[in-house]
């Protein structure tokens, strides 16, 4: 009985982190999809892709973002989407990591689309990055 | 696993198709395959209208136009290429009439920013494109190529 408790209730929080995990995809993608200029002028500044592939790299990144959000939160193939997720957080941590390296400034282009570098990222704020990293790691190698 | 990764594999097909698909009717959409000497961010609408200038290129040509600084007007005071006015990035997003006001439309407009990965320039290109400029030239590397270049600059109002 007690066993059962217990296997419900982690069945829950995964449903949780699963629904959550996917409206942040999903919310993250919205500003890319309706301004695709933008979002590559800021990949743009990242300064890893070349140039010639930044607009179709980043017109892909923002679907991708939608498709892998809105799978996460109906619950459908849900461990192919939670391992897609982990793959474009650890690249989005690759990315960020290497532009601080080089000490250049600038605003992730997570949720809105803000080019210029008021706020800019720091290594202090890349435990979000790591957290959503962990949780799609989380969902996309669990046991059933 | 395989199964997993299958499914994985489909999930990013549909994402490139669904990319593909919507980029080409979108109002914002991109051209996917740009050439080396173009810059990424500028919609297809408004491709044909912008173009991408050499720095020793612009500075022989800007004299047939407006050499225009988008930096702020702090670093514009501080050194800027010689000739050139600041429409600051940030001041002609908010209202671009005081700025193009009196400017014809077939002016060709020369613009720079900070340098290669500053996206001001292509994002005011937009903006004046809109306001029914057809003449956009973006400097390629922006005020540090043309500092690069030792072309002539104006600093705190003298002459460099």
């Amino acid at each position: 009985m007690g066993r059962k408790l217990v296997t419900r209730r982690k069945e829950w929080l995964f449903k949780i982190i699963r629904i959550i995990l996917g409206f942040i995809f999903l919310a993250s993608s919205i500003e890319k999809i309706i301004y695709p200029d933008i979002f590559a002028s800021i990949v743009v500044k990242y300064q890893i892709l070349p140039l010639w592939s930044v607009n179709a790299l980043s017109i892909w990144l923002s679907y991708l973002e939608a498709v892998v959000g809105i799978m996460l939160i109906l619950g459908l193939w849900e461990k192919a989407s939670a391992i897609l997720a982990s793959g474009m957080c650890m690249l989005f941590l690759i990315f960020l990591s290497s532009a601080l390296l080089r000490g250049i400034k600038l605003n992730c282009g997570c949720f809105f689309l803000e080019t210029s570098t008021s706020s800019p990222r720091s290594w202090a704020t890349l435990w979000q990055e790591a957290l959503l990293l962990f949780s799609s790691i989380l969902l996309g190698f669990k046991k059933r | 696993m395989m199964s997993k990764l299958f499914q994985a594999t489909i999930l990013l097909f549909f994402s490139l198709i669904l990319s593909i698909t919507v980029n080409q009717f979108h109002p914002r959409g991109l051209p996917l395959i740009i050439t080396k000497d173009m810059m990424p961010g500028i919609p297809k609408k408004i491709f044909k209208s912008v173009h991408f200038i050499d720095v020793k290129q612009a500075y022989i040509e800007a004299k047939k136009g407006m050499l225009i600084d988008l930096r702020s007007a702090s670093d514009f005071q501080n050194s800027h290429a010689k000739g050139a006015i600041n429409w600051s990035y940030e001041m002609l997003e908010k209202n671009p009439t005081p700025f193009i006001k009196g400017v014809k439309k077939e002016t060709p407009l020369y613009l720079y920013c900070y340098d290669e990965t500053c996206p001001l320039s292509i994002m005011a290109s937009k903006i004046l494109w809109e306001q029914g400029f057809r003449q956009i030239f973006i400097i390629k590397g922006g005020f540090s190529a043309w500092e690069g270049n030792w072309l002539p600059e104006e600093k705190n109002g003298y002459l460099k």
